[in-house]
């Protein structure tokens, strides 16, 4: 926390570049067309606003009920600025002509300048950065109105999650290490309250495991970045300046393996995915979903950024191994979640089944690989995410998540049925619903490289396919049963929150060619250092 | 004119977006069938023009309706030959399915407005119907294998609400649970043949010259592939050869067979069958679902042209789901199992005539199987409702009392069986005279055992295909109303104009639709749906004899039966497997509970283990920082904070490995 505050103070009053060109390699050619001037603090105000909110949250009383309204309202104000911002971001990239691996939006200030460490304030988003932006910023509304109607200590919940999505949002758009860590061990502290206090009997378990899993991956990720701050200049750790550094072929594996390990943590990959299970069944339904669309998705964007990026000779050399892991995963996940009766967990295998198939593009580390495991992130966060979500209406409703008690709810609830077959074609992948492209791009990409592999991967997700369709025939059909005779069906506030997840899968499912160049835009950078890397 | 295809495909979308508007379900239905008539009707304008302008063009013409080109909006780095389009292509083929499906949707769906009556989910019903048949007419208008793919996926989809539709049983979940994921198979069999044409054949695609009119050579074109197959074969384009083509056609004959129910991914038809509401089986089982794996073939049959070995095995594989669909169909009492099995046997044949290079003939029979069995589906959704059973023996006496659907189901049985001059006894004696004459494109490669057993197994399905269809109206239909307890006679009768109009429409149209494809005949239906490719050539008067009188032999075999001037043969327990499909499904389920389902917690006992492994692991960690601790504080936090401590600790001794700094260990400088 000081030491946030600390950047606050100390990045503001020294702008080592003010009205920087926010694309310093498109103004070579003076007749292409400038773009408007944007303001360049658009990342530092998208992420620490909603830093601020919880700030306000902090002063404001909840002892009675408009006064616990008002800290719902600051918290889902909290969570739409950063959304607006990166709507005006994404809206603005969308109009903009490209060229390889630029970076937008950057800020870049002098941090700390102590002796052997010159850490820099450096943030940019790219084609990479900004579609997960857009993912989080979303996931984290959603949440806020998702956990409208908790009202056990609102004040601490929407504090924690506020500071939550500054972590988020500040790891997805650092350009350099020590910022990276500062946010991504930001992250760890409100994830453990969120879990332990607002979640189920065996949350605390679950939350210590998160904890201590986040705490070693820090240390791990630190580790990696002293390796390439020793070998930068003057011991820099900004991702400018530690790109340029060529290791020694060990130096570059054991960073690799390091950073492996740091982010195959959050990602989750077998054996190390146990917490990610516990987590997401423990956590209350806004935290799991969280848990589950935004935060493994930073590990797999840690992965593409920092294991590919940085250390690209460990990607060309180890990519058999990774592919092997994502398979281990999709066969995992399919089993555990077969075997599963409680709904949430098998939602948390099934992810895991998911996020192989990320894992199969990294373990390729091409471009269209890349792009359809950027494209895929967003698509299946907003599938299993909705999932996860109507999970948490209907154990609200139904008292129970055991899926030998659930059935035939479809009788009380048509609308949540529709909604959840919905999330689960997304999940799945059925054409014309976000993440049938991200697939196949994966899978194009994948094939040539890894062919076995990629071949069980597509095996894996057709049977993680049955699971969900059995897990909706188990929930939802057959013959209405007595104990759930007088349940409702979604509220409009649920609706409002669930539809348009729904939605957004549709819309990206449809024009999936729409995010394309900007992602493609951000791959490139990645790619061009895996062929070039040694 | 040709323009017309891109509403053909995207009216019933229109449809489907302009059903829910409408308050009253009664409005949705009218606005389905109005969107699905208008495309009827501009599919046979597209088709007429067709037929009027075949001589100027025999070839195909695309319109390409959206393009993406990575070359202008993705620089460099992203593979550049990755070209997708959507389009429609107008040919021979695709116009006559799309006017097929349009019309058999069409029909199906005003019978729908009438045995759906007083169903609740009457608007999701007709929207789901309009979206199937959108989705099937996009896999029709199909110029490359990826529109194919999306609209497979699609098509799938939409059939998974349709099986479902009585979703308050637990069956008919099942069903529709099994029909997606059965299907499924096959479409990962086309996104991984997708995936391996594109990794094997895009460069060579786009090093080709463009084709007149497009800017770029889509990679997944039927049409340029088309051109690159033989090439291919001989081993002149770098990287592929034979292997990869055999490959690759065995990928997609598993999806075709996986989506037209052939054996052993039969068995999710008959959860179709006995769950899903009549109309959605007749149009699953005939235009769409079924019809999209014939289809597939047919369409990308140069292919297996250029392999001919993976032809033969196309043609086996149906040869064997035709007769073992004709028997276990033969040794059924109820109604709808009987018509599952003799859809997979009919689907069969048409494998047969693909696998003999008479793909015209199995069109043929795929457009007359649309009329006679949707007639006869129709005809039985009417019986079932009638009589409250599905088990024909309890029925009869419908002749007298439902005059319309009794008579249109004898007359859709008599064009099935194969009886001369009725529809199915054209299309059935052009595939027979396809496999008599051998029409093999490379004969030389199969051998004369492989051509016996065809005969044989085509000549077996035509006899006792002739005889299941007709014993069922027999019994069904005639005699007297059956006298058991709790039944009502007077719950036997006619569901009105809307459910018998249809019915009838198709049974006059299996009875009087063949004489558009007499085979032998220059300008005959098959010479038009693959117009530009040679005909066959060859006497057409061998199959047609051998039709007529296997035919007319097995209609009076099954008049004999049920006259019973003549037993079936006790088969014991053959005759049981039979009766039971040959329990193929009941071993699969054995397979997927003991082998899979009972054993799938060990993975979460294993996790359990691992995850006890990691909390020691952890502890382990932190109880190495611990050495160094002086602070008391928290539990939690400590072994938080000695975590991140002593794996500081480990990850500093591996950079200092790496690095050299530490004696002994790591790469030197």
């Amino acid at each position: 926390m000081t030491n946030l505050l600390h950047v606050i103070a100390q990045a503001a009053p020294l702008p080592i570049n003010p009205g920087a060109p926010t694309n310093p390699a498109a103004p070579t050619a003076p007749t292409t067309p400038t773009a408007p001037p944007f303001p360049t603090v658009l990342l530092t105000a998208l992420i620490f606003s909603a830093l601020a909110c919880a700030l306000i949250i902090l002063f404001l009383p909840e002892r009675t009920k408009d006064e616990r309204g008002r800290i719902r309202i600051m918290g889902l104000v909290g969570t739409l600025i950063p959304l607006l911002f990166t709507l005006g971001g994404l809206n603005f990239q969308m109009g903009q002509e490209f060229s390889g691996g630029t970076i937008s939006f950057e800020e870049k200030h002098s941090w700390i300048d102590a002796f052997p460490i010159h850490a820099t304030y450096h943030l940019g988003v790219d084609g990479i950065s900004l579609p997960l932006l857009l993912l989080s910023t979303v996931a984290f509304t959603v949440a806020a109105i998702a956990a409208w109607r908790n009202d056990s200590r609102p004040k601490l919940f929407y504090v924690l999650l506020l500071i939550l999505e500054t972590g988020v949002n500040g790891t997805l758009c650092s350009l350099d290490y020590v910022l990276f860590s500062v946010f991504w061990a930001m992250e760890l502290v409100p994830t453990f309250l969120l879990i332990s206090i607002w979640g189920g009997t065996r949350s605390a378990r679950a939350a210590q495991r998160y904890l201590v899993n986040g705490a070693i991956s820090v240390a791990l990720l630190l580790g990696a970045a002293m390796l390439l701050a020793f070998k930068s200049e003057q011991g820099s750790f900004d991702f400018d300046l530690t790109n340029t550094v060529t290791l020694v072929k060990a130096i570059g594996y054991a960073g690799f393996w390091l950073t492996f390990a740091a982010f195959a943590l959050r990602l989750p990959v077998v054996p190390l995915h146990t917490w990610m299970i516990d987590a997401a069944s423990e956590a209350s339904p806004a935290v799991a979903f969280l848990i589950t669309s935004v935060l493994t998705r930073i590990g797999a964007y840690g992965m593409i950024r920092i294991c590919l990026g940085a250390f690209p000779g460990g990607a060309g050399r180890f990519g058999f191994v990774l592919a092997v892991l994502a398979v281990v995963g999709t066969f995992w996940g399919f089993v555990g979640a077969i075997g599963q009766s409680d709904v949430r967990r098998l939602l948390a295998y099934s992810t895991l089944g998911q996020m192989s198939v990320v894992l199969l593009a990294i373990s390729v580390g091409q471009a269209i690989a890349l792009n359809g495991a950027v494209l895929l992130m967003v698509a299946s966060g907003l599938g299993t995410g909705l999932l996860v979500l109507l999970t948490g209406t209907i154990e609200d409703r139904a008292r129970t998540r055991d899926l030998h008690r659930l059935g035939g709810l479809a009788w009380q609830m048509p609308r949540l049925t529709a909604l959840w077959i919905a999330g689960g074609l997304t999940a799945i992948g059925v054409p014309l619903f976000a993440g049938f492209a991200a697939e196949f791009m994966v899978f194009t990409g994948s094939f040539p490289v890894h062919r076995w592999a990629t071949v069980l991967v597509m095996l894996g997700m057709l049977l993680n396919t049955g699971v969900l369709l059995w897990t909706i025939q188990r929930i939802f059909f057959g013959p209405a049963k007595e104990a759930f005779a007088r349940i409702k069906d979604a509220t409009t506030l649920e609706l409002f929150y669930l539809v348009p997840l729904a939605g957004l899968a549709l819309l990206l499912g449809v024009f999936p060619g729409r995010l394309l160049p900007i992602i493609n835009n951000g791959v490139l950078s990645v790619v061009s250092r895996v062929n070039g890397g040694s | 004119m040709y323009n017309l295809a891109w509403a053909v495909v995207l009216l019933p979308l229109g449809g489907f977006l302009f059903a829910f508007l409408p308050e009253s379900p009664r409005r949705a239905a009218q606005v389905c069938i109005t969107f699905t008539g208008a495309a009827f009707v501009l599919a046979m304008v597209v088709l007429l023009y067709r037929v009027a302008h075949v001589r100027d063009n025999p070839y195909q013409s695309m319109v390409t309706f959206w393009t993406f080109d990575p070359g202008t909006k993705l620089q460099g780095g992203f593979i550049s030959d990755f070209h997708a389009q959507l389009g429609v292509v107008v040919d021979g083929l695709s116009v006559v399915m799309m006017a097929v499906v349009a019309f058999t949707s069409l029909v199906i769906q005003v019978y729908a407005t009438g045995f759906m009556r007083r169903d609740d989910g009457y608007t999701r019903h007709f929207g789901a119907m309009v979206l199937a048949t959108f989705a099937m007419l996009g896999v029709v208008a199909s110029p490359n294998l990826l529109q194919m793919w999306i609209f497979w996926g699609v098509l799938g989809a939409v059939a998974y609400v349709l099986v479902g539709h009585w979703w308050q049983r637990e069956e008919a979940a099942s069903a529709a649970r099994r029909m997606l994921l059965v299907t499924g198979i096959g479409d990962g069999a086309l996104l991984l043949a997708l995936v391996f044409l594109f990794s094997k054949l895009a460069s060579s695609v786009a090093s080709l010259p463009a084709a007149p009119g497009q800017a770029i050579n889509d990679p997944f074109n039927f049409f340029t592939l088309e051109k690159l197959w033989p090439a291919v074969m001989g081993g002149h384009v770098a990287g592929s050869g034979p292997r990869t083509l055999i490959l690759l056609s065995l990928l997609l004959l598993l999806a075709a067979v996986a989506k037209s129910a052939l054996l052993p991914l039969h068995g999710w038809l008959r959860g179709v069958f006995e769950e899903a509401p009549a109309p959605v089986t007749a149009l699953l089982s005939t235009v769409t679902m079924t019809a999209a794996g014939v289809f597939l073939i047919a369409r990308i049959h140069p292919l297996f042209v250029a392999t001919p070995h993976v032809l033969s095995v196309v043609a086996v594989f149906g040869a064997v789901t035709a007769v073992v669909g004709a028997a276990v169909a033969l040794a059924q009492h109820d109604i709808r199992r009987l018509l599952a099995w003799s859809t997979t046997s009919q689907f069969g044949l048409m494998f047969v005539a693909l696998g003999v290079g008479a793909s015209g003939a199995a069109i043929f029979q795929l457009v007359a199987h649309a009329w006679f069995k949707g007639a006869l589906i129709l005809g039985a959704g009417s019986l079932v409702t009638a009589y409250r059973t599905t088990d024909i023996r309890e029925m009869g006496g419908a002749w007298q009392t439902m005059r319309t659907t009794s008579r249109a189901m004898l007359a859709a049985a008599a064009s099935a069986a194969g009886v001369v001059l009725l529809a199915g006894f054209w299309s059935l004696s052009s595939i027979t005279a396809g496999v008599l004459r051998n029409e093999f494109p490379n004969s030389g490669h199969v051998s004369d055992a492989v051509k016996v057993v065809l005969i044989v197994c085509v000549a077996l399905t035509t006899l006792l295909g002739a005889i299941y269809p007709l014993r069922m109206v027999f019994t069904a239909t005639l005699g007297d109303l059956p006298k058991r307890r709790g039944f009502q006679p007077q719950r036997v009768r006619e569901l009105g104009r809307r459910v018998t109009g249809p019915t009838a429409l198709l049974a006059v149209l299996a009875t009087v639709g063949g004489f558009m494809g007499v085979p032998g005949v220059r300008a005959t239906f098959t010479n038009f749906v693959f117009s530009g490719r040679p005909p066959g050539t060859g006497s057409a008067v061998a199959g047609l004899l051998v039709t007529a009188v296997l035919g007319l032999l097995g209609a009076n075999i099954a008049w004999a039966l049920h006259r019973g001037t003549i037993k079936a043969p006790d088969l014991g327990r053959a005759g049981a497997m039979l009766a039971e499909g040959l329990r193929i499904d009941d071993a699969y389920d054995w397979a997927v509970h003991h082998g899979l389902i009972r054993h799938a917690h060990l993975v979460e006992r294993v996790d359990a283990v691992d995850a006890e492994v990691l909390d020691e692991l952890g502890q382990g960690v932190a109880l190495a920082a611990e050495r160094g601790r002086r602070w008391q504080i928290g539990r939690v936090d400590a072994v938080t904070i000695s975590a991140f401590a002593g794996a500081a600790l480990v990850a500093g001794a591996i950079v200092l490995g790496a690095t050299g700094h530490l004696p002994g260990v790591g790469a030197t400088r």
